[in-house]
């Protein structure tokens, strides 16, 4: 119906998911899908995709330097650390 | 002194002259914390106030106490979204909506229960409340004050229950599909989304970026503007926020409505409404009428499609949004060999499953091949929905309509069916997608006595008209002074 | 018959700009510090942080744009590239995708063999890098310092108009010194501030139709870049000439073997997931603003190719040198404020002290001879107060002690014997002590008054002006 693939999608996220996991989703997901396939009895022709509430242009900060110390409490409570390093198991040949 | 006879008005008027005065307030909120948070469970990690501030009277909000939803990063405590995920996670800094509280004199009372990372419209999904973490005054989820057996809607659920029971004086939420206004009606609270780009984002963990925006959660009117005013307002740390004076609110809530236009969108008044709630939301039409005011019926031809243009906008950031949350700097890491483990565990253990669906939803309607399909196709029709409501506000200015179709639902009644738990949002989604400010507040009670919710709309940054009418329907009836039978 | 093959070269360089703080938080971009000492909650994607754009780095963005002729979009907005990687805090990068900040440009480089070719520059636009990881400081680990994250960056991408490794190399030094003359970025390799991947493809020559093109990766000089396109050429042809299709791959340089080796993660395709940043708004650039920047460019390399060769009357070669590299060039025109002619002074910055300075392994911009001290040192030569080989010794001098040439001269008693009586008593000694040479010289064989020459330097601790010595003992040997 919607082409969903579970496998793909679920390696894209990142999420790891057990077979009965992926049947539950995928047909959860279907469903969902079926729903939002509505969406195709709309018509868009004249319409402008909508990123932004507002039309707001060209909002800046000036290039100023403004320490933080935010680094210390985050490595105190991280997962993993070595120094003011954080740490992640060893990535071979720079991909995972 | 009850801490649910209090109001943050009456309590601030009283600390600008008796500041000493606080050490009361605070006893008789922990003391209702302890009579009833057990049953309701609103708060995580709750633990009384030991010392409290010095009062400097002159702030505008000195020694208020304010719960905030466990979204919004506060310094120092921990902020979790209530997912595992982000178990032990303790943010350096504060969002800046509690910066600015703080800059009133105003101090955070307790962190709110919600559903996790705020998907969801009952509050079932948080992690506290499935057990799977600890910090709750009781075992399960968040219940509704008015029906123990029932929901407080979400995902700002905490939030809602904690005003509805006095257990505090007045909360934050997060809205981005409804997630204040909702529970707000289920609770028989005021609730107020805000114009998008109104109050900061800065320091709210991320949900849908183009539709977040916090908003306060109270048991009157007047004191939803008062706590709007203090969190308001443009921050150069967020390029979104608009650059806009904040309106004085509270000071012009006694003006009068017979200038007032008021569409009600007949879109909204269809099959799948709860009788009882289109009977509620049709009288309060008429209390507006005996008012002075106009009600007409207007057209908001799109609005069907907004649950589904939800489903693909809000899903897909969120899906990005989430994507940080991967066991390297912060929060819960899985045990893991090596790094795709690592990521893959990490996100698979830590994630409930709602999460996990909308992140798989939103992965796949960005992913190559489907963007123009879905993701690209919804913001256009995005666009259109927004475009109903600039046409309506030309001829009205305000929008009266249902806040949600049903009173709050048995827990576990719409679990099994995810569809059916997002259609409980059917009426608020599309004042997110278009940005415009909306506001639920306490018209009637079911038979089964739990409360219902209308919600007004106005135009961009017009909340004063929102608060305006608001208040002059809570003067005319007495759903405000219900309190639930805890 | 093997077929004639053309490579097809595309180049990626992403160069640092040179901003003080980074792109969308006010963390500094200081080279240097500590891990993870130059963070905050927005560049260390926390949860619940904003991108606020740096307008500075929208400027610089602009003008290395103009600076490369490409043409700057009126309207650009950003796009998050979605992926995970252990050194992109937010599992994705804000970047640009389909309205970038600027678009059909081009860059003129001169080939070998003298003749002009314009490479196309598809488009320029503006990202966040990442941070650094390291491999193989941890046993069993790889550590992540995120103070690079969040750096502005300019992704400059060429058309695949490049034809061969040593156009390559061409390029990117035409690049690197458009780049600094903009003073847009530092362009410095060796500090990761200009990073360069190469696209490469080979083709039948004559098809019109593109090959399959491999990605490389992993380079971490001009050098580098050179020997891994030559590598990949000979790769990819070969294999065609095997029967193999060319797969289309990233594979990475390996500087120690010489050669690329493909990477070994099976899903090498990224599906980024492009979509509008939701966080940031759109930006405009107007005309006025495009013309102001222009105008504020300054003066282009192949000006100042003029300026050298006129006003200081120095050859093409010394002067593509000192243009080439701004900063040489700099040091140059900062020699010249002093009274010193210029082909000499061209002489002692290219020659004497960048040789001394290559030695050491030291840039010009760190040079602990100052352009006023070195150009004292040529004044001294100049004004006849030592010889130039006397200068040569100075200038270690110099490096050695940290002294002034003139604290050098003064202290070692080098200044030159220009006292023609002094020189003359030498000379008489010399010729007195040497009648073998003096004869061979006077019988006709010209060379022996070099011997001389020398022998009276000695005597005079090479003090003795060699002019004068020359002429003085030309004099007495001709009686």
């Amino acid at each position: 119906m919607s082409d969903f693939n579970i496998d793909y999608v679920a390696e894209l996220s990142r999420i790891a998911l057990s077979a009965d996991e992926k049947k539950k989703y995928a047909a959860e997901l279907d469903k969902i899908l079926g729903y939002v396939a509505q969406l195709n009895e709309c018509d868009v022709s004249k319409a402008e995709p909508m990123s932004h509430v507002f039309d707001v242009e060209d909002v800046f900060k000036e290039d100023q330097v403004i320490p933080s110390e935010a680094f210390k409490l985050i490595l105190k409570h991280a997962p993993a650390k070595e120094g003011t390093y954080f740490k992640v198991p060893k990535i071979i040949e720079g991909s995972e | 002194m009850t801490a649910i006879e209090l109001t943050l008005r009456s309590v601030r008027d009283q600390l600008h002259t008796h500041p000493e005065k606080i050490t009361d307030i605070v006893s008789a909120l922990d003391q209702r914390v302890q009579a009833v948070d057990g049953k309701v469970r609103a708060y995580i990690n709750y633990k009384k106030p030991s010392t409290i501030s010095p009062i400097q009277s002159k702030l505008s909000l000195a020694g208020v106490p304010i719960s905030v939803k466990d979204n919004i990063c506060t310094e120092g405590w921990d902020t979790t979204c209530a997912s595992l995920i982000l178990q032990g996670h303790v943010p350096p800094y504060n969002a800046t909506v509690i910066e600015k509280l703080k800059a009133a004199g105003a101090w955070v009372f307790a962190k709110c229960d919600m559903d996790e990372f705020a998907f969801g419209s009952s509050t079932e999904t948080s992690a506290y409340g499935r057990g799977q973490m600890k910090g709750k005054a009781g075992q399960g989820p968040v219940a509704n004050p008015w029906n123990l057996d029932c929901v407080p809607g979400g995902s700002s659920g905490g939030s809602a229950a904690c005003v509805s029971a006095g257990t505090a004086l007045a909360a934050l939420g997060s809205d981005t599909g409804g997630s204040i206004r909702q529970p707000a009606s289920f609770c028989g609270v005021v609730g107020m989304k805000p114009t998008y780009g109104r109050v900061s984002r800065f320091g709210l963990i991320a949900f849908g970026s183009s539709l977040d925006q916090i908003g306060p959660l109270t048991r009157t009117v007047e004191d939803n503007a008062i706590l709007l005013e203090a969190i308001a307002g443009y921050d150069i740390k967020d390029s979104t926020s608009v650059n806009q004076p904040v309106p004085t609110y509270s000071q012009h809530l006694k003006k009068e409505v017979k200038d007032l236009k008021i569409g009600l969108p007949k879109e909204y008044f269809v099959k799948g409404l709860n009788p009882e709630i289109e009977k509620s939301v049709r009288a309060a039409a008429t209390v507006f009428t005996d008012l002075g005011a106009q009600v007409v019926e207007i057209d908001l031809p799109h609005t069907r499609f907004a649950l589904p243009v939800y489903y693909v906008v809000a899903v897909a950031e969120a899906s990005s949004n989430l994507a940080r949350f991967d066991g390297v700097e912060y929060g819960r890491r899985a045990k893991a060999e090596n790094l795709a483990q690592m990521y893959f565990q990490s996100r698979g253990e830590g994630f409930g499953a709602e999460v996990k669906r909308r992140i798989l939803l939103g992965t796949f309607t960005l992913s190559a091949g489907y963007y123009d399909a879905y993701y690209l196709r919804a913001q256009k029709v995005r666009n259109l929905i927004k475009q109903d409501f600039v046409k309506a506000f030309e001829k009205v200015d305000l929008i009266l309509a249902p806040t949600a179709p049903t009173p709050a639902f048995r827990f576990g009644e719409k679990t099994s069916d995810p569809l059916s738990m997002y259609l409980s949002d059917i009426y608020t989604i599309p004042a997110n997608l278009a940005g415009i400010p909306a506001m639920s507040l306490p018209c009637g009670f079911s038979s089964y006595g739990l409360p219902i919710g209308l919600q007004l709309m106005a135009n961009y940054f017009k909340e004063e008209t929102i608060y305006r009418a608001a208040y002059a329907f809570e003067q005319a009836t007495d759903y405000h002074t219900k309190r639930p039978a805890l | 018959m093997t077929q004639d093959f053309e490579a097809v070269i595309g180049l990626e360089v992403h160069t640092q700009l040179a901003t003080q703080s980074k792109l969308f938080c006010n963390c500094s971009t200081q080279f240097g510090a500590e891990a993870n000492h130059q963070t905050c909650p927005v560049c260390l994607g926390l949860p619940g942080s904003l991108p606020v754009l740096n307008r500075y780095a929208f400027d610089l963005g602009i003008k290395a744009a103009l600076a490369l002729n490409c043409q700057i979009a009126k309207r650009l907005k950003f796009d998050r590239k979605n992926y995970f990687y252990p050194d992109l805090p937010k599992a994705y990068q804000i970047s640009q995708f389909d309205k970038p900040l600027s678009f059909g440009g081009y860059l003129d480089i001169v080939l070998p063999d003298g003749q002009a070719k314009k490479v196309g520059i598809t488009r320029a636009h503006l990202e966040e890098d990442a941070g650094k990881l390291l491999h193989d400081a941890s046993e069993g680990a790889s550590l992540v310092d995120y103070n690079r994250g969040g750096t502005p960056l300019l992704e400059i991408v060429s058309e695949p108009d490049i034809r061969s490794p040593e156009e390559a190399y061409i390029y990117l030094n035409s690049l690197k010194t458009i780049l600094e003359y903009a003073n847009v970025s530092d362009c410095n390799m060796e500090e990761g501030s200009l990073r360069c991947d190469a696209n490469v493809s080979v083709r039948p020559r004559g098809q019109k139709e593109f090959g399959i093109k491999v990605e490389v990766k992993n380079l971490n000089s001009f050098k580098a870049v050179a020997k891994s396109i030559q590598y990949e050429i000979d790769r990819q042809i070969q294999a065609i000439a095997d029967g193999e299709t060319i797969r289309q791959e990233t594979r990475l340089w390996n500087d120690g073997l010489s050669k690329t080796l493909p990477m070994r993660s099976k899903e090498q395709a990224h599906d980024y997931r492009y979509f509008p940043e939701p966080d940031l708004v759109p930006f405009t650039v107007s005309e006025e603003e495009v013309k102001k920047v222009l105008s504020q460019l300054g003066e282009r390399p192949w000006e100042r190719l003029k300026r050298l060769q006129d006003a200081f009357q120095l050859p093409l070669g010394d002067a593509q040198q000192l243009v080439l590299d701004k900063k040489l060039g700099d040091f140059f025109e900062a020699c010249m404020k002093y009274n010193v002619p210029g082909k000499r002074m061209c002489n002692w910055v290219l020659s004497e002290l960048m040789g001394r300075l290559n030695e050491r392994q030291i840039r010009i911009q760190k040079s602990p001879i100052t352009s006023e001290a070195l150009a004292e040192l040529v004044q001294l030569i100049e004004n006849n107060t030592i010889s130039g080989k006397i200068g040569k010794n100075v200038l270690d001098l110099m490096f050695e002690t940290g002294k002034s040439a003139v604290a050098v001269v003064e202290e070692k008693g080098l200044k030159q014997v220009t006292d023609t009586g002094e020189i003359e008593t030498i000379v008489s000694d010399v010729i007195k002590q040497n009648p073998k040479p003096v004869a061979d010289f006077q019988s006709g064989e010209m060379k022996a008054i070099g011997f001389l020459v020398g022998q009276v330097m000695k005597a005079s601790k090479g003090k003795a002006n060699p002019g004068l010595v020359n002429k003085i003992l030309q004099e007495k040997l001709k009686k």
